[in-house]
């Protein structure tokens, strides 16, 4: 019976709690005739089955949202780029919302097509707007481009509002990516505050990082930690809207 | 028209066990008349799974039983088919009975073409 409450225990941290209830309470029956190992063996085959997607799917994105970010930075300030964005604060605060914006959706996509797969409607949709995105930032400079990306962005806001389904989706994308945002604009400006407290001035290079080992670990920690809460609430919205669709629909 | 959702040959198997059980189906029975009729022996991991996965896409749903105490007072998560469940379980039958007529490996039953 302990067991069999620990291995529900570890059960529920990747599956709802009566699902996971059930689950032990069916290994429990079969556990008579089989015996314990088997038990165990069939509890550490569930998790896995249960939850590999969500490690991979934290660590692909996160991976993807730190290039991306640093792709769309060297595009727009980087020492090669031929099109620099105009000085001045307005342009800057601009310029940086886009390139957040833009990593945040091309994470998300990778997030949700490894989550739940591209399949899914959600997924096709952040990836279009993880499309414009890039391509807007990319092309800043070139009018026609712009041109182009605003009336795709447009089109797409439009076919997303005609229908109940995709306009929820939509919304899920613009609040996830949105407060996302916000959070991670948070973690960077916190590291900013550290590292100012820690050094009085900014770090530069691996060499004075290396020097301050807490800070350096410290700030990757707040940069995983801001990401992983924009993960948990693409996934805590989008499920919940979509349970309760589901239930609808099965009533 | 929309189409039938296209299945994969284990979740023919899961649906066709819970049809056959009708209203007794949950975990253990669902797998133990998998083992039954294929000889094969799922492991569980793979069944909830599939279970879970054709729940998100609507061909089954499922509901909780009362508790018993056999079970450490833990419910029993029944399934039943959906109505696109059994549609695209039929037109997966279906597919498989087209390919059947003309050859007679199943003793002539399918030999009509």
């Amino acid at each position: 019976m302990q067991s069999a409450r620990s291995a529900e225990w570890i059960l529920r941290r990747v599956t709802a709690k009566e699902r996971a209830a059930s689950i032990i309470g069916d290994l429990v029956e079969i556990e008579r005739q089989k015996g314990q190992l088997w038990f165990w063996l069939s509890v550490a085959g569930i998790v896995v089955s249960l939850a590999w997607r969500r490690p991979l799917a934290f660590l692909a994105s996160f991976y993807v949202a730190g290039w991306t970010l640093y792709g769309f930075e060297m595009a727009l300030r980087g020492i090669n780029t031929q099109h620099r964005i105009p000085i001045g604060r307005p342009w800057a605060i601009l310029f940086g919302l886009l390139e957040f914006a833009g990593s945040t959706l091309c994470a998300m996509a990778l997030f949700s097509v490894v989550r739940y797969g591209i399949q899914e409607h959600i997924t096709q949709a952040a990836f279009v707007w993880a499309a414009i995105f890039t391509l807007a930032i990319y092309f800043w400079w070139n009018p026609l481009v712009i041109t182009i990306c605003a009336a795709l962005a447009s089109g797409v806001a439009f076919l997303s509002i005609r229908k109940s389904k995709r306009r929820i989706e939509s919304l899920v994308i613009f609040v996830t990516v949105a407060v996302g945002c916000g959070i991670r604009l948070t973690g960077f400006f916190l590291c900013g505050i550290w590292q100012h407290i820690e050094s009085h001035g900014q770090l530069w290079g691996s060499q004075q990082m290396g020097e301050h080992i807490f800070f350096k670990y410290g700030t990757f920690g707040l940069i995983v930690l801001s990401f992983w809460v924009t993960t948990l609430l693409w996934v805590r919205v989008y499920e919940r809207i979509t349970l309760s669709q589901k239930t609808r629909i099965a009533e | 028209m929309k189409r039938p959702a296209t299945l994969g040959e284990f979740e023919q198997v899961v649906l066709l066990a819970i049809l056959r059980l009708n209203e007794d189906a949950y975990g253990v029975t669902i797998r133990s008349e998998i083992a039954s009729c294929t000889g094969r022996d799922p492991a569980p991991g793979a069944l909830y799974t599939t279970l879970d996965r054709m729940e998100e896409k609507g061909i089954v749903r499922s509901w909780f039983g009362e508790t018993t105490p056999q079970r450490g007072g833990r419910a029993k998560r029944y399934f039943a088919l959906t109505k696109p469940g059994l549609d695209a379980l039929i037109s997966a039958q279906q597919a498989y009975q087209s390919l059947l007529k003309g050859l007679k490996i199943l003793g002539g039953t399918h030999a009509e073409c």
